[in-house]
């Protein structure tokens, strides 16, 4: 922190009238629906008939959605599942393009042409409509669509192979969704991660006659670690919340079953199948998956901060490997 | 480079869209749009009748405009489009009778009429001083469908709905070789029998012409004639036979590649409704009953259509009539409802509208000793010589729908996830059996599942 | 082998490894670009020619299916231009609260000394993590008890609390306020509020662009929050017609399906293209994913 502020004991006041509206609309409309949501978390409060039904049940909603009690099912374990393979099916592979591209796409040496169109070219289905990229998706792979039927015509695919029946080909789909719209989104992330590297340390990787893997295995992949970590938990807390791109895909008209077999439900699109005719238990559910995300975040911050003190000590560790070993 | 580009990319961009949008948009009538709101909601007397599609109003339109003019040009129409998420539209509105567009009257579909006669937001047909001795020709099965659990009527019904096969005469000529109703009526005797013409036809028309679009056309016939609902008395969960029969077969028809798996009123249902079976898929039966024909079958059924009874009686759909607890003006939703379903010359009208199947016995006898309906509103193929109305009157006889709940159309639903499962292999019968418990009682935990 | 060949084969390997690269990067572009050109492609298509496979030929039917887009459409409480004004009326004025407020609060926390301050950027920090999808069962409860289910106020007024957005804005303060130039505001006579407006806005600009252009997006294309706020048909959002477009009201036209979802995307496109050095650049300097 900067220390060469001055005190200004008499405008202190400013700063509460600064942040008075965000704290002010932040209790209202962020804390207080939070607390409220753990009370309900301990209603049975349904609908049925168009009539309320309300009583305290403790803490009988999370052991029925973790399916602790008999004859409960724990669909919010499924549906966690559900999530957690979509998201990393597509988490794997965009890390992974991701690192290639960001890598060729700052090689000095190897200079690729036209980057900066490049650049704008992968990050563009990240800022489109998730609900719009879905809808497209789906018409194209649907039972009868120009792409299942291109590749059933090409013999790819067997005659009557069906994407939307299929739980390996509706959840694949989902993920290459999902990896297609953020993949340029963590090239660029990533691509800053690597110019923030030292250039000081590759020109003395090349004195010392590194190679290029070695380079990236030395230098760029341990430095990219904090960024890579960090886009690690923020995809995941993303992933987590998936919605759009899941409840838009393939679900019956009827409702937000994610077909087939509810292998395709996320964890969102079962607070949105419960928020209306069963309160109590989709209140639980919120619940679960906020614990999941705190859980998640305190992850971040502990090897945000952690990264922060080490990255000094690293950097001059990984200068002296990187030119040692060669 | 980059920036030629991305002009480039932009001016085209920018003038597809300005093209599109310097289309002239003409306000073509030709094709009714599905989902409006007709007539002024905002003024004083407005009387707002609710429906998830153009059947209610079509008859507001027609027959019942000219029985009262005056009352008719108080009437607002809302059309949610959409039977699936009506209810979802439905609810919040009934919950607020502030809303301008609060229903003083609504339209209830079969699959979830229960919900509605058992809440609070409707009122009893008694209250609005209809009768036992107005709805006397009903049908029995309608007025249970109407009825809470404590028996008092809460909505009625102006059709009946026996369910059938509508088969296509020109694919059923080509490649089961027949047109004589009695002779395809073998051909649906039962199930078995199904299978085996679902493989007749597949052969001979080397899979371009299929018995059903989907297996999920026998669905309704099975559904339809349950003797036991989807939960007791005790709200315990329970699983009637025909929905096992159902999945056994719905497996079968999936496995010998029988159909072509769409699922129904999907946008490919209803492409193989209008193939010829040659070059394109064509679906040569579907399931039908009387609404069914002149509201869902497309042109190429047109005096090309054939009516063959279920392998069992059964009942597809239909729909109720209630008045909303905060009905603006009780005399006018009486009259409404008294014209659409006790009425016997309205009733009358209603058939001669759309050849429907009306629900009022002694109306439909009128009907079939006038002649009038008798081709189906042109749908029916001459050279089988079937008589529209002649046709159903057995089959509306004796049917039972005290099976059905109020939670029939979400639970149907969860049982199409679970047909689905079992039929492409997922799973075994038993685990999608006991997989649709398990997803009724985690949708309605009143329900019990043990 | 002498210097010169080794030289030479050595360029030589560079080239080829720019050929390679190159390739595969021009190949992960044409991946990213392609159900653009397919949905473009479609758009002036027919249904039948569309179910026939995958082409990239145009064809002559967009304005055909566009006519049958605007009948389909045409009397049902809400049609694609109604989706995209609504759509704006929220998002314009949210991304302006969002951006205005947030910049307040930073500038709060920056510049001023009082006693919850270190607390307060505590508090920030710790929730920009907990996204608002979580707390949305309290939130639309208490939403129905104030009576403000079906408008547009708990989707707009929320927007004034973004702590991402706050973060954001005060790290880029620490690296470009001075805080001698308010100093001087103020031996000048500028009130506080003035100094804000006047003269810390304004320098703010590059950060305030940025955030604007992805609270914007973020908020065009939110789903979640509206479906369960919003009930009325005429006052749903675009990615809500959107969720109408893949129905079964849409049933029996894929054209009119394909150049409904072209119209959709077609307002981020032009944004994007437009602000795209912003954007692309804004990415690395934020690096918050919505």
């Amino acid at each position: 922190m900067n220390k060469k502020k001055k005190k200004m004991i008499d405008y202190g006041r400013y700063g509460y009238f600064f942040i008075a509206p965000f704290f002010i609309t932040y209790l209202v409309f962020q804390l207080w629906p939070l607390i409220n949501t753990f009370y309900y978390s301990t209603l049975s409060y349904y609908k049925r008939n168009g009539r309320e039904f309300m009583e305290f049940a403790g803490l009988q909603n999370f052991v029925n959605i973790l399916g602790m009690a008999a004859g409960e099912r724990g669909y919010v374990l499924s549906y966690l599942k559900n999530t957690l393979v979509m998201w990393g099916c597509n988490f794997v592979p965009q890390i992974l393009v991701s690192l290639l591209l960001a890598v060729w796409l700052t090689d000095e040496k190897v200079k690729v042409k036209g980057t900066g169109a490049m650049k704008v070219i992968v990050y563009l289905p990240s800022v489109i409509t998730a609900a719009s990229v879905s809808v497209l998706f789906k018409s194209l792979f649907s039972q009868y669509g120009p792409i299942t039927q291109t590749l059933k015509d090409w013999g790819v695919l067997g005659k009557n192979f069906d994407f939307m029946s299929s739980v390996a080909g509706s959840r694949g789909l989902i993920s290459t969704i999902l990896w297609w719209m953020w993949f340029g989104n963590t090239t660029l992330l990533l691509i800053s991660g690597v110019l923030g590297i030292d250039p000081g340390l590759f020109e003395a990787a090349d004195i010392d006659g590194a190679t290029g893997w070695k380079k990236f295995r030395y230098i760029t992949l341990p430095l990219l670690k904090p960024i890579m970590l960090y886009t690690l938990v923020t995809s995941a807390i993303g992933g987590l919340q998936m919605y759009d791109i899941p409840a838009l895909f393939n679900v019956p008209e009827t409702g937000l079953v994610g077909l087939p077999d509810d292998k395709t439900t996320t964890m969102a699109m079962y607070i949105m199948r419960l928020y209306n005719s069963d309160v109590g238990k989709a209140a639980a559910v919120s619940v679960v998956l906020f614990i999941i995300t705190l859980v998640v975040s305190l992850i971040l911050f502990a090897t945000m901060s952690d990264s922060e003190d080490r990255r000094m000590k690293k950097e001059q560790k990984q200068r002296r490997k990187a030119g040692g070993r060669s | 480079m980059k920036k030629k580009m991305v002009s480039v990319l932009l001016t085209a961009s920018m003038l597809a869209g300005m093209t599109l949008c310097a289309v002239p948009v003409m306000a073509e009538d030709a094709e009714t749009p599905e989902n409006e709101v007709t007539g002024d909601a905002s003024a004083d007397d407005s009387f707002v009748v609710w429906g998830w599609n153009d059947d209610i109003k079509k008859i507001l339109d027609g027959p019942f405009k000219e029985a009262y003019p005056d009352d008719y040009e108080r009437i607002v129409f809302v059309n949610t489009g959409g039977s699936d998420y009506y209810q979802s539209k439905l609810d919040p509105v009934l919950d607020d009778p502030s809303n301008e567009l609060y229903p003083d009257m609504m339209g209830l579909e079969v699959d979830y009429v229960q919900k509605y006669v058992n809440s609070d937001w409707v009122q009893s047909v008694a209250d609005l001083g209809i009768t036992a001795d107005d709805y006397a020709n009903s049908y029995q099965y309608n007025l249970d469908l109407g009825s809470d659990v404590d028996g008092n009527v809460r909505a009625l019904f102006w059709q009946a709905t026996p369910g059938c096969y509508a088969v296509r005469a020109d694919l059923a000529e080509k490649y089961l070789g027949t047109t004589d109703p009695a002779a395809l009526a073998e051909k649906f005797k039962d199930l078995d029998t199904i299978v085996a013409t679902a493989k007749e036809v597949n052969d001979a028309s080397g899979g371009k012409c299929k018995l059903f679009s989907g297996y999920d056309e026998i669905k309704r016939s099975l559904t339809g004639s349950r003797t036991q609902g989807f939960y007791d008395e005790n709200d315990k969960i329970t699983i009637d036979d025909n929905i096992k029969t159902y999945m056994e077969t719905a497996k079968t028809l999936y496995d010998e590649d029988l159909t072509f798996n769409t699922d129904q009123w999907s946008a490919d249902w209803s492409a193989n409704m209008s193939g010829d079976g040659v070059d394109s898929n064509a679906a040569l039966a579907y399931m039908g009953c009387p609404w069914f024909v002149y509201w869902s079958l497309s042109d190429a059924w047109k005096g090309n259509t054939i009516l063959v009874p279920t392998q069992t009686k059964c009942y597809w759909g239909g729909t109720g009539l209630a008045a909303t607890t905060d009905c603006a003006d009780t005399e006018l939703a009486a009259k409404i409802m008294k014209f659409f379903t006790c009425d016997e010359d309205g009733m009358v009208a209603i058939n001669a509208l759309n050849s429907d199947y009306v629900n009022n016995t002694a109306a439909v006898s009128k009907i079939i000793e006038a002649g009038t309906s008798a081709d189906g509103n042109g749908y029916l193929y001459p050279d089988a010589g079937q008589n529209f109305m002649e046709f159903f009157l057995p089959l509306a006889d004796g049917l039972d729908a005290s099976m059905v709940t109020a939670e029939d159309q979400q639970i149907l639903s969860l049982m199409d996830t679970q047909t689905k499962a079992y039929a492409t292999g997922e799973k075994d019968l038993d685990t999608a059996l006991a997989d649709l418990t398990a997803s009724i009682h985690d949708t309605f935990s009143y329900l019990s599942a043990e | 082998m002498s210097k010169a060949a080794t030289a030479d084969s050595y360029s030589k390997n560079m080239l080829h490894q720019k050929v390679f690269r190159t390739i595969i990067c021009i190949l992960f572009c044409i991946i990213a670009l392609l159900p653009f050109v397919l949905l473009v492609m479609n758009a002036t298509r027919d249904s039948e020619s569309i179910k026939a496979g995958v082409s990239l030929i145009p064809s002559t039917h967009l304005i055909e299916n566009w006519k049958n887009l605007m009948i389909k459409q045409n009397g049902m409480q809400i049609t694609l231009q109604k989706a995209i004004i609504n759509s704006a009326t929220i998002t314009i004025p949210g991304t302006f609260l969002s951006v205005y407020f947030s910049s307040l609060t930073a500038y709060g926390i920056h510049v001023y000394d009082f006693k919850f301050k270190k607390f307060a950027w505590a508090f920030i920090m710790a929730v920009m993590m907990v996204p608002s999808q979580i707390s949305i069962i309290g939130f639309y409860r208490f939403m129905l008890d104030l009576k403000l289910i079906d408008t547009y106020v708990p989707l707009i007024i929320p927007t004034i609390a973004a702590p991402t957005v706050v973060f954001f804005m005060k790290q880029y303060m620490e690296s470009t306020l001075s805080l001698e130039m308010i100093e001087a505001a103020r031996i000048d006579g500028s009130r506080e509020w003035n100094t804000f407006n006047k003269i810390i806005l304004p320098i703010m600009k590059p950060a305030v662009a940025t955030q604007a252009i992805f609270q914007f997006i973020a908020q065009w294309n939110n789903l979640f929050t509206p479906t369960i706020l919003l009930t009325t048909d005429s006052k749903k959002t675009l990615p809500m017609f959107v969720q109408l477009l893949s129905s079964n009201q849409f049933r029996t036209d894929y054209g009119v399906v394909y150049v409904g979802l072209f119209v959709t995307i077609i307002p981020l496109v032009v944004v994007y293209l437009v602000l795209s050095k912003y954007i692309v650049a804004g990415v690395a300097l934020g690096g918050v994913k919505g």
